[in-house]
């Protein structure tokens, strides 16, 4: 890592040493992979960066960036900095008030936003943006009428910062040569599962944090492909497409569309994949679906190749050697099954498949170690950076690693994981009370996340101090625990666990997996028409009775579930039930469902909703329907 | 000059008259539609545009020249487009297929080349290629690219014609009731594509529908059609307060 390193500094040293001869960035356009070598990404963060200028784009100025991920969303966040800014990333389904909140609180004065949708977002609230200067777009769609004298294009400020080049040449290099490492880089909101989100000021070095420790790990992924699929508002992105890009560098691809994102991951057989906990969740229901569906043949093939991987998995967890025979068949399953089923999801060349954020249910970690696709986990926040993460040598599902180099880790009296290091974020915007309450005098920074270190030094997450519940009997135990394990189940989900200490015992509220759902009662001929009617059908209320029933013969007794309900609807983060990340805001969902909560625990056997919901558009609309509360 | 004129038009199926003296002028970058309930000759209107149907009397004008004796394959080449009430796609093939079937006009490749796929139909191929993969991008339907059409959801393969009919790179684009049997979203999806077709393609569009909804909302003029004849003409505004339409489409 050279000397006071910032992101656009190691942008140039790599156009330096690769010029044009070297591919940095793939984006799949017009059914082709185009590319762009380091010199063009150069360029065009050096032009654009200029033009940011010469459309009054200061040092200490911030750009908000909102959009899929694209190269341009990557060039925009480099010229900001380069021109001594600093960027925020804003996730591209909130709500216009939910942009309002950050722009506004992070004191944005140009927004740079991909197309139509993020723009028209914008221009419904420019009003209230104090100094906004510009709205850059990158894609023109639907744009071409509009008559907004804010509103200017990508390439539009490209080319302001040509001319500017034309009358100072040398003023960008000079500009990077300013920054420094202990410069903001980005402020990252955090998702806000308890009140409004908080800007987390994040300098260079902390960035360079989770690079710094993959190369530590010896992964060798330099050159290789990486697919960025994430949005860069979420600090995995930035970490690892943003800083492991630069830093090894990779070669990152950028999918076509959103909705192309399975087909072009394919395409790529990325060496380096992240994928948040519910990505994974969704890749393996996917698979089980797909399975049920094929030929008795093909089901058999698979059953039968799972089974020696679940069985070679389970050994080399308890440190066993297999015999020579289940190797030799395992040979046959990689052949014939394992590495076919890699391969139809991209990840037959990874050498890292990583989730990170959320907790995983173990039975996913199983499901893809078994085929031969070896997960790994880092535990981390956008605060703490990344704390700890699993070797490839001593992996056990329930712990989530060793700690990494540099990092010092303490558990508190009250059992909170304390974290301190140079990694460490350096406060909240405008936020000093907040900054104050989550680190302390000795620089320990307070996760917020109950765990403890095990006998091999391994670090155990168990769950956000504040949603670990206590049952009447005084036990512990953590519904997102359960809730991960809910989610294992292909027709589920969502659930929200409930059993607090007034409460008797454990009780879910179930969201089923519609798509799943309704595929398994189209195979049985059973008749429904909405959401609501298909998961109140007795048939759906068994099977999920089931899936149910599976859960609880793998837990302690006190925290089985004992009732629960399948709700009219899925959870959704426009009705503020879940953050952008898909995360469960409790204290909001113990409001919204406490009348189900109550005629739970009140011993009724069914429940009448009104529901009122928000629609995409900003219309609330109401739903009844009778829900049955069912005994497990 | 409009774009397209047609002049006194009458058309019989032996005894029922479909079209009586219909005449209307569309402008060029204009949307227009026809309107009109049930049975009242709206298809048999356009059926006479594009070529298919011969109008006992009456012409019709293209960019100012007469093309009532030009047959319908002409017309196509001249830049009048279509798509069709059901659709009529290729459903064992991939869209980018049925795309660029649509740009079979313009190809001079013979069979043979086209066979040993060498030279000219090489060249032809990748140039006409990158011209669907822009429709493609336009339409967004990326997604769909080597999906076969016919295991694709309606509303899909509505835009995949539409796709098609775009690759002959037309002037007038007659739709014929182009959101039949299409959801709320999927209607708004499509008049959102007519809408930047329009604009961004400068593409005259000739649209005929029977449900009143969204037409309102995105046509220029529009004139309705009772019975063969033409009761009413104008902006939405206008030909939604007249009393004839009113009566028209709820009857006495």
């Amino acid at each position: 890592m050279p000397e006071n390193a910032t992101l656009p500094k190691i942008l140039r040293d790599n156009y330096q040493k690769y010029g044009e001869d070297v591919v940095a960035l793939r984006k799949k356009d017009f059914g082709i992979w185009q590319e762009y070598s380091w010199r063009d990404y150069y360029e065009i963060v050096k032009y654009f960066g200029l033009g940011l200028i010469q459309i009054g784009f200061h040092k200490g100025d911030v750009a908000a960036i909102v959009g899929d991920t694209d190269p341009e969303w990557f060039f925009a966040e480099l010229s900001a900095q380069a021109a001594g800014g600093t960027s925020v990333g804003l996730f591209t389904d909130g709500l216009p008030s939910e942009l309002e909140f950050i722009i506004v609180h992070s004191g944005a004065t140009v927004v740079v936003a991909k197309d139509q949708e993020q723009v028209d977002k914008i221009i419904e609230i420019k009003d209230r943006i104090p100094g906004l200067k510009k709205i850059i777009y990158w894609e023109d769609k639907g744009i071409w009428n509009y008559d907004e004298p804010l509103l200017m294009s990508f390439d539009e400020v490209k080319e302001l910062g040509e001319k500017l080049e034309a009358s100072r040449p040398g003023y960008f290099e000079e500009l990077v040569d300013r920054g420094n490492e202990d410069d903001v880089a980005i402020l990252s909101y955090t998702s806000g599962t308890t009140g409004r989100p908080k800007g987390v000021m994040l300098t260079h070095l902390n960035l360079f944090h989770y690079a710094d420790v993959l190369q530590q790990l010896g992964e060798g992924l330099e050159g290789k492909d990486y697919v960025a699929y994430q949005s860069p508002a979420w600090i995995w992105e930035q970490w690892a497409g943003m800083c492991c890009g630069l830093l090894f560098p990779m070669v990152v691809h950028f999918c076509e569309e959103p909705e192309t994102v399975t087909h072009d991951i394919r395409e790529i057989a990325p060496s380096f994949l992240l994928l948040g906990p519910r990505q994974w969740e969704s890749f393996a229901s996917t698979i089980q679906v797909k399975i049920r569906d094929t030929s008795w043949w093909k089901r058999a093939c698979y059953n039968w190749g799972m089974g020696v991987g679940f069985r070679i998995c389970d050994l080399r967890n308890d440190n066993k050697v297999p015999s020579g025979l289940l190797k030799a068949k395992h040979r046959v399953a990689e052949m014939i099954v394992l590495r076919a089923l890699r391969d139809r999801f991209g990840i037959a060349r990874a050498r890292f498949l990583l989730t990170g954020s959320a907790s995983m249910s173990p039975d996913i970690f199983r499901f893809f170690h078994a085929m031969g696709a070896f997960i790994r986990v880092i535990y981390g926040g956008t605060e703490a950076n990344v704390v700890s993460g699993t070797g490839l040598t001593d992996f056990d599902f329930e712990t989530v690693g060793r700690i990494f180099p540099g990092v010092e880790v303490k558990i508190s009296d009250e059992g909170e994981m304390l974290v301190r290091g140079a990694q460490v974020f350096r406060g909240y915007l405008n936020d000093p009370e907040a900054t104050e309450e989550r680190i302390d005098h000795e620089g320990w920074f307070h996760t917020g996340d109950a765990g403890i270190l095990d006998d091999k030094n391994r670090l155990v997450f168990w769950d956000r101090l504040d949603e670990l519940m206590q049952l009447a009997g005084g036990k512990k135990f953590s519904p997102q625990f359960i809730e991960t394990k809910l989610r294992f189940s292909p027709y589920i989900e969502d659930a929200y666990v409930i059993g607090d200490r007034d409460k008797g015992f454990v009780s879910a509220i179930i969201c089923i997996d519609f798509s799943n759902v309704a595929k398994w009662a189209e195979d049985r001929s059973l008749a429904f028409t909405t959401f609501v009617d298909l998961s109140q059908k007795p048939d759906v209320r068994e099977l999920i009775k089931g899936e149910v029933k599976t859960l609880n013969d793998n837990l302690p007794g006190f925290a089985r579930i004992k009732k629960y309900i399948n709700l009219h609807k899925t959870f959704d983060a426009d009705d503020a039930e879940l953050t952008r990340t898909r995360k469960l805001k409790r204290g909001v969902m113990s409001q919204r469902y406490r009348d189900i909560i109550e005629a739970t625990y009140g011993g009724k056997d069914a429940f009448n909703v009104d529901a009122s919901v928000t629609y995409r558009d900003g219309r609330k609309g109401v739903i009844s329907a009778k829900l049955t509360i069912n005994d497990a | 000059m409009p774009i397209l004129k047609v002049e006194d038009m009458s058309l019989s199926f032996g005894g029922i008259i479909a079209l009586h003296a219909v005449s209307f002028e569309v402008e060029p970058k204009e949307i227009f539609s026809i309107i009109g309930p049930n049975g009242a000759g709206k298809t048999c209107l356009l059926n006479s545009i594009s070529g298919f149907y011969k109008p006992q009397r009456g012409s019709v004008y293209f960019q100012g020249k007469d093309i009532s004796r030009v047959p319908c394959s002409k017309r196509a080449k001249m830049g009048i487009a279509r798509t069709f009430q059901n659709l009529a796609i290729y459903g064992g093939l991939p869209t980018i297929d049925n795309i660029l079937s649509g740009y079979h006009v313009f190809m001079k490749s013979n069979f043979l080349s086209c066979g040993i796929w060498y030279g000219l139909a090489q060249r032809e191929e990748i140039k006409y290629r990158r011209k669907v993969e822009e429709i493609i991008d336009f339409l967004e339907i990326a997604s769909i690219r080597n999906s076969m059409v016919g295991s694709l959801p309606y509303g899909m393969r509505k835009r995949v014609e539409l796709a098609r009919a775009l690759a002959l790179e037309p002037k007038l684009l007659l739709l014929d009731e182009p959101m039949a049997g299409m959801n709320l979203e999927e209607k708004e999806d499509m008049a959102r594509f007519f809408l930047d077709v329009n604009e961004r393609m400068g593409v005259t569009l000739l649209l005929i529908e029977h449900d009143m909804g969204v037409v309102m909302d995105i046509s220029d003029r529009l004139i309705v059609l009772d019975f063969g004849k033409k009761i009413a003409e104008g902006p939405p505004e206008a030909v939604r307060e007249d009393p004839r339409v009113i009566k028209a489409y709820l009857a006495e």
